[in-house]
């Protein structure tokens, strides 16, 4: 009996796992559906005190291509811009996680190299405060 | 061998760091080895396609120490790892590193108070499913402090998804090394003879 228990217990939990994985995927990429435009890309530079805006690019179809070079304390990172997508190009930092994030499209989608310093957000047009501090 | 004690009577007694016999300090020490290689092999496998997340196989190491030797050793296997891993992969005082390191350290309180109870005897599943669940958080709030954007917090579902699928897995793994440890002591004593 306390066997079945357990084994339960853990199909639970890879249940619930598996369903939030899922449900956190599609609540990501559902939002890209809703926001229908006027977006930005906002390119910060990360200070220890706070981040600086350095560039800040509004997202649409018919945009053009465009590639901002931040330099960070490792070096250059490439983020470009194409239309209305917005990706971290390259960055010299070792793990490559903001490469990894790939293309960012909807509202407070985000892509962040901690290493060199860089951190791309995707903006609602009534500016830089996000959705989930309001 | 006779272990040479400094304390004795009520001070040994009110320590709150036990003193280790060579043998516990010896597997401590293998531990911390194995902890250290676990997280190197890590970086090799190939990353899972979520950015930032890792299997967590260091915390193999971790739970081990956590389940036979104590809370203590646990918690300082898991320190001196994510130390040693910063050390050897360069990224010591990076941001990566403090996330890690305070994901490892808090995972590693939480698992080993977590083992005090009586909730986690059966298995190792719900203890590594708790210190994943808790290094992905620990993780987003560095990251959320270092960054400055709290934005960052909207990733933390898919995250703690994932920490929850593989901390079933490390668990399982964890319960099958630890049904083995006592065939492989064993080999250890008759290859020492």
């Amino acid at each position: 009996m306390r066997k079945v228990s357990a084994r339960l217990g853990v199909v639970a939990v890879v249940l619930v796992g598996i369903g939030l994985l899922i449900g956190g995927n599609y609540a990501l990429s559902g939002r890209e559906a809703a926001s229908g435009g006027g977006l930005y890309a906002a390119v910060y530079q990360i200070g220890p005190d706070g981040n600086t805006l350095l560039e800040r690019i509004p997202l649409s179809e018919d945009g053009g291509h465009r590639i901002i070079s931040v330099k960070g304390p490792l070096g250059v990172t490439h983020v470009e811009v194409d239309g209305a997508r917005v990706h971290v190009h390259d960055s010299p930092c070792p793990d490559q996680v903001c490469v990894a994030f790939g293309w960012l499209s909807a509202a407070d989608d985000f892509s962040a190299c901690l290493p060199n310093g860089v951190l791309v957000v995707v903006e609602r047009p009534d500016g830089p405060v996000d959705g989930i501090v309001q | 061998m006779k272990q040479i004690t400094f304390t004795n009577g009520w001070r040994r007694k009110m320590a709150i760091v036990r003193r280790m016999t060579l043998t516990e300090q010896l597997a401590v020490a293998m531990l911390v080895a194995v902890a250290t290689g676990l997280h190197m092999i890590e970086r090799l496998l190939p990353p899972l396609p979520f950015p930032g997340a890792k299997l967590g196989l260091a915390n193999l190491a971790t739970l081990i120490a956590l389940r036979y030797l104590g809370f203590w050793p646990g918690v300082g296997v898991s320190v001196v790892r994510s130390v040693l891993g910063g050390l050897m992969g360069g990224s010591l005082m990076g941001p990566g590193f403090w996330m890690g390191f305070a994901g490892a350290t808090s995972s590693a309180v939480v698992m080993g108070l977590g083992a005090k109870t009586r909730w986690f005897r059966q298995s190792n599943v719900g203890l590594s499913v708790a210190g994943a669940v808790t290094h992905s958080t620990a993780q987003v709030m560095v990251a959320v402090y270092l960054t400055h954007h709290a934005g960052l917090w909207i990733y933390l579902p898919v995250l703690l998804g994932l920490s929850m699928l593989t901390g079933v897995f490390i668990g399982i793994v964890c319960d099958k090394v630890a049904a083995i440890l006592p065939y492989a002591v064993w080999f250890g004593r008759k290859a020492n003879a």
